[in-house]
């Protein structure tokens, strides 16, 4: 018997008509039913049955934009696929169309926590450097729940 | 080289900015605004001169055209001296014929993969572009917007992948930035429409690199081989 394994996807959203309150007011929900049913257009209900048990968001992130959904490893290439096909969230359309990249392909949560942690980081230097800090962003990132530190830069 | 090119980005002037800003983001170094020419064409003119190149800090920005060969009369183009303002050259040849007539010419890329019957790729066509170092094309973005040309595209992405899995060459043909995606989606995106592994990560790296290496010796050598260099210090 061998032990069931997942991967974690870290992934970024952006859009078309981007502005921070749209992006904010996103729920991890629709985020999830615009990936399933990419899945099921493209990858038929085959894939829909076989992700059914292990596709699922474990984290949202809506000041930084990112997110983190776990899939089982045989079929994470199908996932992966998806979520590259998503152009549209159907519960908002203020967005218009949509992107949605994979920062960070990781086993485990941890190793997928580090990378989000960097991609946050290079977010707020951004932000300073661009001289406009979403204070939005820096109440966000201390309130998220994986004690990032990313204020001490 | 794990440098990510992107030889195909077809965004109007107007939208430019906002292309190069998310292919900063997204991880690509270089790339290629492309110019069409379609179908109707048979002479290059003036006016088909490439657009003023924006500059980016972090962006190594070329100049590609994409002559669409339809006829015979069309062939004049392969030769006309306008090809010489852009650093890549691609041909979209509609039948197999213009596909031959286009192998024979001097240029770098072919692209088929966006036709609903594109022309059949033979083997002796395969060695020919094995020999010229030609690459073959597939092209994404489209694939994002409606069912009819995902299907066209995905077709021929598998046709290709197992004709000539080692020349293939991965860009965007993005029309609206926001269709563009991160490199290592497009190398997944890839290896679902089945081309090996290996080779899928390639067809964004190196054999974009020596896509531009092609295009640099037939820009700036004779035949590709020979070149003529003052000394200066004599």
């Amino acid at each position: 018997m061998v032990r069931f394994k997942n991967r974690y996807l870290l992934c970024a959203i952006d859009s078309e008509n981007s502005s921070e309150a749209d992006i904010y007011g996103l729920q991890s929900k629709d985020i999830m039913a615009a990936v399933r049913s990419s899945l099921a257009i493209n990858f038929g209900e085959l894939a829909v049955g076989q992700l059914m048990s292990s596709l699922a968001m474990k984290l949202w992130s809506p000041a930084l934009g990112i997110f983190l959904i776990r899939s089982c490893r045989d079929h994470f290439r199908l996932a992966w696929g998806a979520i590259t096909f998503v152009t549209e969230i159907k519960c908002a359309p203020q967005l218009g169309q949509v992107r949605m990249t994979v920062l960070h392909v990781g086993g485990t949560i941890r190793a997928c926590q580090k990378s989000a942690e960097e991609h946050g980081r290079k977010l707020i230097f951004q932000e300073r450097n661009n001289g406009h800090m979403k204070t939005k962003l820096e109440s966000a990132v201390k309130s998220t729940k994986w004690e990032m530190d990313l204020m001490e830069i | 080289m794990n440098l990510f090119h992107d030889l195909n980005v077809c965004v109007p002037p107007h939208a430019r900015h906002s292309a190069l800003h998310a292919l900063a983001q997204l991880n690509f170094r270089l790339i290629a605004f492309n110019t069409v020419i379609p179908p109707s064409v048979e002479k290059l003119t003036q006016q088909h001169l490439p657009p003023p190149t924006p500059s980016h800090p972090s962006l190594t920005i070329l100049n590609r055209i994409t002559l669409t060969l339809h006829s015979p009369t069309q062939l004049q183009m392969l030769t006309s001296s306008i090809l010489s303002s852009y650093h890549i050259i691609a041909v979209c040849p509609t039948s197999e014929k213009m596909l031959h007539h286009a192998l024979q010419a001097d240029i770098d890329i072919i692209t088929t993969a966006n036709q609903p019957r594109p022309p059949h790729i033979k083997r002796a066509h395969l060695h020919v572009a094995l020999d010229k170092a030609i690459f073959f094309e597939i092209s994404y973005a489209p694939a994002l917007s409606d069912t009819p040309t995902r299907r066209t595209i995905i077709a021929n992405a598998s046709a290709l992948a197992a004709a000539v899995p080692r020349q293939l060459l991965l860009s965007s043909a993005a029309a609206n930035p926001i269709h563009l995606r991160g490199p290592h989606d497009v190398v997944n995106l890839a290896i679902l429409f089945g081309v090996p592994h290996e080779y899928a990560h390639k067809a964004l790296t190196s054999n974009a690199a020596a896509v531009l290496q092609h295009a640099h010796f037939r820009n700036n050598y004779h035949k590709g081989i020979v070149r003529i260099t003052t000394n200066e210090q004599s």
